[in-house]
């Protein structure tokens, strides 16, 4: 054995090692954002239930942080009129961290009805 | 090198043979190889155990959110029991509509009559089915057992449901079901939305406009309390359709935080 076959060999090895590294290394990743994703989900879902009972304006909002002691979550309002129902929108609620671009942000859309209180009267239903 | 050995190395290569010095160099890299192969294998092992811890906890509290919301969103005040939800910072209850099972929208969901003997009659012995409510009590809470030790140690999130509301009688095992959602969540903290902040209960006939659920998979210290829990947690603010109070001033966009 020759000393290149040796160090063919030794080289082989390491890129072996190497892609394997960077598989491990993706699959890590991959897990985190998978965390992430998660995570703006449930602010995306969070964002709608606050302004389903009123917490948050039903209003187009530009990107705002959700919690001023953490401004890397932000949200934005997208709301849309529908022509056959005048209290009724469209509002589409887009969730993104500032500090991670590569994060896909989060969308999602719900029809709400426009009204001056919170929910609807609760009214015991007596069976 | 002497002029023995150097005789000896030519001798070794004209037999076909390897030296001691190749050897020697053959069996430390082999050492070096098998100890590098050891390591990567190993950081694959911890790293797929932790792969699987995440993806088994992320998915576990995912779902456990789902599942509440799901049983949120379809809460409503029930009267009687005067039932609203009964919440503490650690649990809650509350009544939820809900379909009846399927069964019971067969056409002889009684398996051939209740009027005869054992609700089954003659050739059509089905199994009878019992009859089913549209509501349900559906509660949340940590399942807390003694360990061999004697610790009350948390042993997971559970979910407890009462199918027959107004039942004489409600027992665990009995008319009241419970079942150990997963293990993996050990903190849970649940705050309820009173139209003008989260309070850490709830009670009474109505409900709140919404209910804050925190998880977390590490149980809170005896010392501390849900306010200063130190780990992550992953939340979600869930809206109930038949809840809530008149909101006095909406928070305007950027405005003041929660």
């Amino acid at each position: 054995m020759v000393l290149l076959e040796v160090i063919l060999a030794v080289a082989l090895f390491a890129s072996a090692a190497a892609v394997v590294g960077m598989a491990l290394k993706s699959a890590l990743d991959t897990a985190n954002r998978m965390r992430l994703e998660s995570q703006t989900l449930n602010l995306a879902q969070s964002v709608l239930g606050d302004i389903a009972v009123g917490r948050i304006e039903m209003v187009d909002t530009p990107e705002t942080p959700y919690d001023e002691d953490d401004p890397r979550w932000t949200y934005e309002i997208i709301t849309e009129s529908l022509t056959d129902a005048s209290n009724l929108k469209r509002v589409t609620v887009v969730v993104r961290c500032t500090d991670r671009p590569w994060l896909k942000p989060a969308e999602l859309t719900q029809l709400m009805l426009v009204t001056d209180r919170a929910g609807p009267s609760t009214e015991e239903l007596i069976p | 090198m002497s002029a023995a050995a150097t005789a000896q190395t030519a001798q070794a290569r004209r037999n076909g043979a390897f030296t001691l010095l190749e050897v020697v160099l053959a069996v430390a890299l082999v050492v070096l190889l098998s100890g590098l192969v050891y390591l990567i294998y190993d950081h694959a092992l911890g790293v797929r155990a932790t792969l699987h811890r995440q993806a088994t906890t992320a998915l576990a509290r995912r779902r456990i959110l789902d599942m509440m919301t799901a049983d949120l969103t379809s809460a409503l005040p029930f009267s009687p029991p005067q039932m609203g939800l009964e919440g503490q910072s650690d649990s809650l209850q509350f009544a939820r509509t809900m379909l009846p099972g399927r069964a019971v929208f067969l056409p002889d969901p009684f398996g051939g009559g209740l009027d005869s003997a054992g609700g089954s009659g003659g050739e059509d012995d089905r199994t009878v089915v019992e009859p089913h409510a549209d509501v349900e009590l559906v509660g949340y809470r940590l399942r807390i057992e003694e360990d061999q030790e004697g610790q009350m140690q948390v042993v997971g999130i559970e979910r407890t449901s009462q199918r027959t509301v107004l039942a004489a009688t409600a027992e665990e095992g009995q008319e009241i079901r419970s079942v150990l959602l997963s293990e993996v969540v050990k903190f849970l903290r649940v705050q309820y939305w009173d139209g003008q902040g989260w309070t850490d209960s709830w009670s009474g006939r109505s409900l709140p406009a919404a209910v804050r659920i925190d998880l977390g998979t590490e149980p809170l210290g005896e010392e501390e309390s849900p306010e200063e829990y130190p780990h992550e947690t992953m939340w979600r603010i869930i809206a109930l359709p038949t809840g809530g109070t008149p909101q006095p001033s909406a928070r305007s966009a950027g405005g003041e935080g929660r």
